[in-house]
């Protein structure tokens, strides 16, 4: 409700600790920088609740990133959702923050008749507690930049200085950026190239963002860091996962040798990198054995996908026993498969679901239900006639169908 | 001096106030006009502010303020005139004053001008309801006093206030969207049929808002934005962890009742020429690690709407066939429509949801009993099927949004379409044309546009688009382009061509383009029935038209298994479907007389008026264009004096899973001749004397206000009489069955449950509102009760079997040992079908009583829970009970609930019998179920006449049986301290009894059924009177009466379930003479217990509970 007089501030969990303070925002802060009015750093004072949701406080502000600023204090203002728990701004807490002209909205002209604050941009997620000199040196370069340049070699090269020496939450938003940018391969010279394959190297960047640059130079076919994704590869047990993934991407697959070492690796996620860049390797026939003997359900999911990708409906009598895997997102992996057989999959399906019942048919069931209308004619065949009461109540749910409870 | 400075500073108010103010006279007129000038209203939302100067040359500066806020720098022009376009935004507000500054070139003197004008084009508001005339009204309108009103030109929208809670389905909290209407030239149309749309955090959790304000009025010309928040909550209406797994499917893990610590925060925001309001609801996470969410809604539509999930082309998986109608679960949709019929003619709503890239994969959503649960940007089968996870997981610290939009449309379906469209950013091309027979526009006819399962046009298999025809009979919207299969249909119409299947025309519609498809139906021909009592006054009547209908609905989903399952049409939603035999059930009013549209062809009207009533039936021959008339004569041929008849479980609009109106409703009991209609609406006391005065049908129709509590997994129970609380709107105070805790903390995992049956019943009584008015608590259709909560009543006392854990699984306390209360009636028999009746003496007759073999005095309840109209459920049994007056105006409610509560109540479908037991001793003693139960009688005791004491082991048992002619019988049943047989389990512990009569009497045999002239009519009656001698302890008694296949025909059509229309009736003549020998709905009557008191101790002693092996 609208406050007259006091805040009322409710307090509905008191048996709960007392919660953190909402998460910073780098990827909005980046984002929002981009067009903001003014984008400071300074030490938070005076924060104080306007009413229910909103917070204004005094930012003593130390650099100014972005914007006319004429240094001294500035007024800002958020909202917090949540009520309960304490405010985005503590006392004296330094922060980088987007700022943007505040919202013209009548419950912000109520709350500052004479306007004389900006809001936190992006909804108060613009935002980045405690932020180092490396971090500020690093976004003012960037913001520096003519807006037209950001997505050109220069942008290309200050972004890589966020990514590898900025805040997490900032490195990830600045992988966000680069990701959008056209040509990126081109416009990577050896300073962005150099910074990338350094933060990928470095074991003190947070794993997010080294997966993140692995990950990126996999999409965006990065061969300039193939060297450091081989080195992660080969030496970085907590990278070699994404860093095998990304050199797949770029080299259009994986060597057989390389495959068949993954595959006997004793981290699921390096099988799982094989499996799922194993159809049309030596190690292909390799896939059946996993659909169905892998220890992690996520490499039996993706080994049974490659399977029927590669045998098509060859496949279908050694794939069809891993719809009754014990996993349901294995079970799902194989329905989504071989459903997509269409058709002349549907008498096996529709005997192997036959002859189940209950979650051990359920996959067979929504495979029939994938299958078209041949699948779905058997799909209600089942629903009349199973001897099994549950599983034709699962098919009529893959049919979308059910009995009325009440 | 060619030019003027503008300058562009902001002028304190103190500054200016400061300046010498100098009048006209004493300096040049500087400034010529102000535009805006004042008094001005702005209509337009952009808009030109001018300056014109008189002298420019003798003009140093200007300054142009809008509100106080320098706008000087945004003029353009010169040297006269200076000119800034203004946009929607701050700081326009509705009443703005325009202000100008000028300094004189010598810099002597300065000149102000201003002008106070208005903005007002056709703005979008958001604002609190402070009068109850500013709200949306309408059948289902909820709105109250410091509600929110979100408005704009097309449509009016109520967010309900926060700090909510209203036991009443998706409606229990606050802060949701609860009325909707159209505007059209600035009047609201005043037909929301809307119930309310629930945000839904995890499934099972939703938003229980705790606060709402609104974050921009749209004075400014902008969006209106109203927003609420607030903790999760469970929903304790609906626990979908149950119904999941009836249908075969489970919840993922962190679902289950799982309290999470996150914030939800709903934004409403209207823009001022959208048709559509967006709800973008964010969840704002507590927790220390990343919370996977299934996102979504409940929504209801409630009123009088049938609902349609538009399938989506980007569905994993396409549904075959998928209509008009409820489905329970599908694999992608669109849009999720309601489309207005009867009285919501010309209203519908849209849940409009995003496509990918927005979302993973289309929303999807699942449906029962009226209630859908829409899973944003995942499907619901991988999800039920599989426990796939979460597409949605806010990370630590974090929030996530979702965003969809609401739409209130003209009454045609392909609204929502037509804005999902344009919302989506898909192809479309317009589809349009008329509906016309014999040159006359078809206003409500139907059109569908179709595809085939594929996407092909093979055949109607999934309805794409869906119109009902304007007044003029025409329909029209964008929709995608594609191949459509076209088709019209109107109930009482001759399909296209006349055949059983209508004409399919295969339409494309291509992008920008105009595809017209006209369809001409055949001519209607119409029928006119004109009912009277024997003295030839008006009488409310219920007219069946028997035979068979020439153009069927069009069956979208015919091949499932059950009935439950082939929930979706071409055209129709069939929910509330037509009995076989019959092609049309309607109601006339007060006046007696009703005139319908019907297919031409040959058919029998049937009229009648329930079971006290004689019938009359007529062929007829309809052509098309003429009108045939059928005039009736009734009679009422029952003598049910010191009785009045009533259905105790009735549902209508304000159940979340009953669409009738509150006319039909009334109309529907006044015509069937049912004196009480006890309204026993889910979660919501409903009080229908007004209307009823209203329809001028006083004289034939009283109604109780009642509710029915509604737990989700272990039974509902009706309470009745019941006070309403007018300050809550939307329930009138309903019984809390939930257990309210502070907001976020109504868990069990907190300690927070659901109340013990007990409980339920004790909240009931003890309501404040219901005070004097001796409110009675009923569980109805008990098994949905002894089943679940395994309770075994051949058990002394009755126990409940089940386990902690299965107790915690209902949101119950695990700590209660017993879940068993002894409620003062047990609803039998409901419903007006074959099935109800086989249920009742199968099942459920011997639950009854074990309890009276144990002394537990129960009332045994016949009623119809009806929730529909057309399919003549509320046809089904009643109940009589001792009355101080036959007029149902003058009936009065505390008599109804002290009868029950004494047990003097008589059951029966066509069928009214009464007991009486008579001592022989001398001593005069009677025990009977008449004469009225005074005030301060004991409730749950034989204290109310229905004992007799009885000195020499005798008593003498009379048994008086009416019928109309059309309801013959031909058994008695007398069942004495029965024993009982179980007739079904629960998880091994037996729940369901039968029971074994102790004496069967027949026609012919033992007793004779006679017609007695009455009234210019006729009943058949029995009084029939049997000693019971050589009694050695106390008993009860209790009677039934029934006609059996082979002696007795069926009550078709006046009841007409379960006609065989497939191989014993398959023409006309055969549908009206349906013989004994053929299946079909006979007559049952029952009486409540009556007891002997053997020993003279003046009380009955209980023999014990006897199972028969």
């Amino acid at each position: 409700m609208c406050l007259a007089g006091s805040i009322w501030v409710p307090h509905f969990a008191s048996a709960r600790s007392a919660p953190p303070p909402r998460a910073s925002e780098g990827p909005a802060l980046l984002a929002a920088a981009e067009s903001a009015a003014a984008v400071l750093v300074g030490s938070v004072r005076e924060p104080r609740r306007i009413d229910l949701h909103g917070w204004s406080a005094q930012l003593e502000v130390e650099r100014s990133l972005l914007g006319n600023f004429e240094g001294g204090r500035q007024r800002i203002a958020w909202e917090e959702l949540a009520t309960e728990r304490p405010a985005r701004f503590a006392e004296g807490e330094r922060a980088l923050v987007a700022l943007d002209p505040l919202p013209g909205h009548s419950l912000w002209r109520k709350r500052f008749p004479k306007g004389d604050a900006r809001a936190v941009a992006a909804r108060g997620r613009a935002f980045v507690r405690n932020p180092d000199a490396v971090t500020i040196a690093r976004l003012a370069a960037y913001l520096a930049l003519d807006p037209g340049l950001r997505g050109e070699t220069a942008g290309v090269s200050a972004l890589a200085a966020l990514v590898a020496e900025a805040a997490p939450s900032l490195a990830l938003g600045a992988l966000d950026r680069l990701d959008q940018v056209a040509g990126l391969a081109g416009r990577l010279e050896p300073p962005a190239r150099e910074l990338l394959a350094a933060a990928l190297a470095n074991p003190s960047r947070p794993l997010p963002v080294r997966s993140g640059i692995a990950a990126l130079a996999g999409a965006r076919r990065l061969d300039a860091l193939r060297p450091a994704l081989l080195a992660a590869a080969e030496g970085d047990p907590a990278l070699a996962a994404a860093a095998w993934d990304a050199l797949a991407s770029i080299d259009g697959g994986l060597g057989e040798a390389r495959l068949a070492g993954l595959m006997g690796a004793g981290d699921p996620a390096l099988r799982e990198v094989a499996v799922r860049h194993g159809v049309g390797s030596g190690i292909e026939a390799r896939l059946a054995t996993a659909m169905r003997e892998d220890p992690a359900a996520s490499v039996r999911a993706a080994a049974v996908e490659a399977w029927v990708e590669a045998r098509e409906l060859a496949a279908l009598d050694s794939a069809i026993a891993v719809l009754s895997d014990p996993d349901p997102s294995v079970q799902a992996a194989a329905a989504r498969a071989i459903g997509q057989l269409g058709s002349a999959a549907v008498p096996k399906l529709r005997t192997y679901a036959a002859e189940r019942s209950g979650r051990d048919a359920a996959g067979a069931l929504a495979a029939l239900g994938m299958a078209g209308p041949e699948g779905r004619a058997a799909l209600l065949e089942l629903a009349h006639s199973h001897a099994d009461a549950r599983t034709r109540a699962l098919a009529r749910l893959a049919l979308g169908r059910g009995s009325d409870p009440h | 001096m060619q030019s003027v400075s503008i300058v562009a500073r902001v002028v304190a108010a103190a500054a200016l106030l400061c300046l010498p103010a100098l009048g006209a006279s004493a300096a040049p007129p500087l400034i010529r006009s102000l535009t805006p000038a004042a008094g001005d209203v702005v209509t337009r939302f952009v808009f030109d502010v001018e300056v014109e100067l008189l002298a420019p040359s003798d003009v140093s500066t200007l300054v142009v303020e809008l509100n106080g806020e320098d706008i000087t720098a945004q003029l353009s022009g010169g040297p006269r005139v200076y000119t800034a376009t203004l946009s929607p935004g701050p700081p326009l507000r509705d009443e703005n004053t325009l202000y100008a500054r000028v300094t004189h070139r010598n810099g002597k003197f300065t000149i102000e001008e201003t002008a106070d004008f208005e903005y007002l084009p056709a703005k979008a508001r958001a604002q609190v309801v402070s009068d109850v005339t500013d709200c949306v009204t309408g059948p289902l309108a909820h709105c109250a006093v410091g509600d929110f009103l979100i408005s704009n030109g097309r449509a009016r929208y109520v967010i309900q206030q926060a700090n909510q809670r209203e036991s009443h389905a998706v409606g229990t909290f606050g802060g949701n969207l609860i009325d909707a209407e159209r505007v059209v030239d600035g009047v609201p149309q005043g037909n929301d049929n809307f119930f309310e749309l629930q945000p839904s955090m995890n499934i099972e959790t939703v938003i229980n808002a705790i606060d709402a304000e609104i974050v921009n009025d749209g004075q400014d010309g902008t969006a209106a934005i109203v927003r609420t928040c607030g903790p999760d909550d469970l929903l304790d209406d609906i626990n979908p962890s149950s119904v999941v797994g009836d249908a075969g499917g489970q919840l993922p893990p962190g679902v289950d009742d799982q309290d999470y610590d996150v914030i939800g925060c709903t934004e409403y925001t209207l823009e001022p020429s959208a048709g559509a309001l967006e709800i973008v609801t964010t969840i704002e996470s507590m927790e220390g690690s990343d919370v996977p969410l299934f996102l979504g809604d409940y929504i209801n539509g409630g009123g009088e709407l049938e609902q349609w999930g538009a399938a989506s082309d980007a569905a994993p998986i396409p549904l075959p066939q998928l209509g008009v109608g409820e489905t329970l679960v599908n694999w992608g949709i669109d849009v999720l429509s309601f489309i207005g019929f009867d009285e919501a003619e010309g209203a519908d709503y849209g849940l409009l949801l995003p496509r990918p890239p927005e979302v993973p994969v289309p929303s999807s959503s699942f449906t029962t009993t009226g209630v859908s649960f829409v899973m944003h940007g995942h499907s619901i089968p991988l999800v039920l099927i599989f426990g796939a996870p979460a597409n949605f997981v806010v990370p630590a610290g974090d929030a996530i949004s979702f965003r969809r939009w609401f739409s209130v449309g003209d009454g045609s379906g392909a609204n929502a379409i037509e804005a999902v469209t344009e919302i989506n950013g898909v192809q479309s091309g317009t589809l349009r044309g008329c509906v016309t027979s014999a040159g006359d526009p078809v206003t409500g006819a139907r059109i569908a546009a179709s595809r085939d399962g594929n996407g092909g046009t093979a055949q109607a298999g999934v309805v794409k688009a869906h119109w009902v025809a304007d007044a003029s009979g025409c329909y029209e919207a964008r929709i995608p382009t594609g191949d459509y299969l076209v088709a019209a249909g109107k109930e009482g119409f001759p399909y296209e061509g006349g055949g059983s299947v209508p004409v399919q025309h295969l339409v494309t519609v291509t992008d920008g383009g105009t595809a017209v498809q006209d369809i001409e139906l055949p001519q209607a021909g119409r029928l006119r029935v004109v009912a009277t009592d024997h003295l030839g006054s008006a009488l409310p009547v219920r007219v069946a038209v028997v035979g068979f209908d020439p153009s069927p609905q069009v069956r979208l989903t015919s091949t499932i298994i059950s009935a439950n399952d082939t929930r979706s049409n071409l055209f129709y939603d069939q929910r509330d479907g037509i009995p076989n035999g019959l092609t049309r059930t309607e109601y006339t009013g007060a006046g007696g007389e009703l005139e319908i549209d019907l297919e031409p062809g040959e058919y029998q009207v049937a009229v009648s008026r329930g079971s006290e009533y004689s019938a009359y039936t007529e062929v007829v021959t309809i052509n098309g264009g003429a009108l045939a008339t059928v005039s009736a004569q009734l009679s009422h041929v029952l003598d049910t004096t010191g009785f009045i008849s009533s259905d105790y479980h009735v549902h209508l609009i304000e159940s979340p899973d009953s669409r009738i109106s509150r006319r039909n409703r009334i109309h529907s009991f006044a015509g069937e001749g049912v004196d009480n209609l006890i309204a026993t609406d889910h979660g919501a006391i409903t009080d229908l004397q007004p209307d009823i005065a209203a329809l001028g049908l006083r004289e034939y129709l009283h109604s109780t206000p009642g509710e029915e509590i509604t737990t989700f997994d272990y039974g509902h129970f009706n309470a009745y009489p019941q006070g309403r609380d007018d300050s809550l709107v939307q329930t009138g105070g309903s019984t809390d069955h939930g257990g309210a805790a502070p907001p976020g903390e109504d868990f069990p995992s907190l300690g927070n449950y659901n109340l013990s049956p007990a409980q339920i019943a004790a909240t009931a009584v003890s309501d404040p509102f219901n005070a004097g008015l001796d409110t009675a608590v009923q569980i109805n259709h008990i098994n949905s009760h002894f089943a679940p909560l395994r309770i075994d009543t051949s058990l002394t006392p009755p126990a409940s079997q089940i386990s902690p854990a299965q107790a915690l699984s209902f949101r119950l306390d695990p700590a209660i040992a017993n879940f068993f209360h002894a409620f003062p009636a047990l609803e039998l028999w409901n419903g007006a079908t074959e099935g109800a009746q086989n249920e009742f003496l199968r099942e459920r007759i011997g639950i009854w009583m074990n309890l009276l073999n144990q002394g537990i005095p129960t009332t045994a309840i016949t009623d119809t829970d009806t929730h529909t109209f057309h399919n003549l459920r509320q046809a089904g049994g009643r109940t009589w009970t001792p009355s101080s007056t036959d007029a149902p105006a003058d009936i009065s409610d505390p008599e109804i609930g002290r009868a029950i509560g004494a047990g003097k109540a008589i059951g029966g479908q066509g069928l009214f019998v009464q007991a009486k037991l008579r001592a022989t001793d001398g001593s005069g003693g009677v025990a009977s179920l008449g004469g009225v139960v005074p005030s301060g009688t004991p409730g749950a005791s034989t204290a109310a006449g229905t004992l007799v004491t009885v000195g020499n082991g005798e008593v003498e048992l009379v048994v008086h049986v009416q019928a109309p002619t059309w309801a013959p019988y031909d058994t008695i049943e007398i069942y004495r301290n029965a024993s009982t047989t179980i007739a079904g389990t629960t998880g091994g512990t037996p729940t369901l009894f039968s029971a074994l009569p102790t004496a069967v009497r027949t026609q012919g045999t033992h007793f004779s059924v006679d017609t007695v002239p009455v009234n210019g009519s006729a009943r058949l009656e029995t009084v029939y009177t049997e000693t019971l001698s050589g009694l050695a302890a106390d008993e009860w008694i209790v009677v039934i009466v029934k006609g059996t296949r082979g002696v007795s025909p069926p009550l078709f059509p006046i009841n007409p379930d379960n006609v065989d229309t497939a191989t014993e009736n398959t023409t006309l003549a055969d549908l009206v003479t349906v013989t004994a020998a053929e299946r079909g709905i006979r007559a049952l009557g029952v009486t409540n217990a009556l007891y002997v008191d053997v020993d003279g101790n003046g009380r009955f002693d209980p023999p014990g509970v006897s199972v028969a092996p």
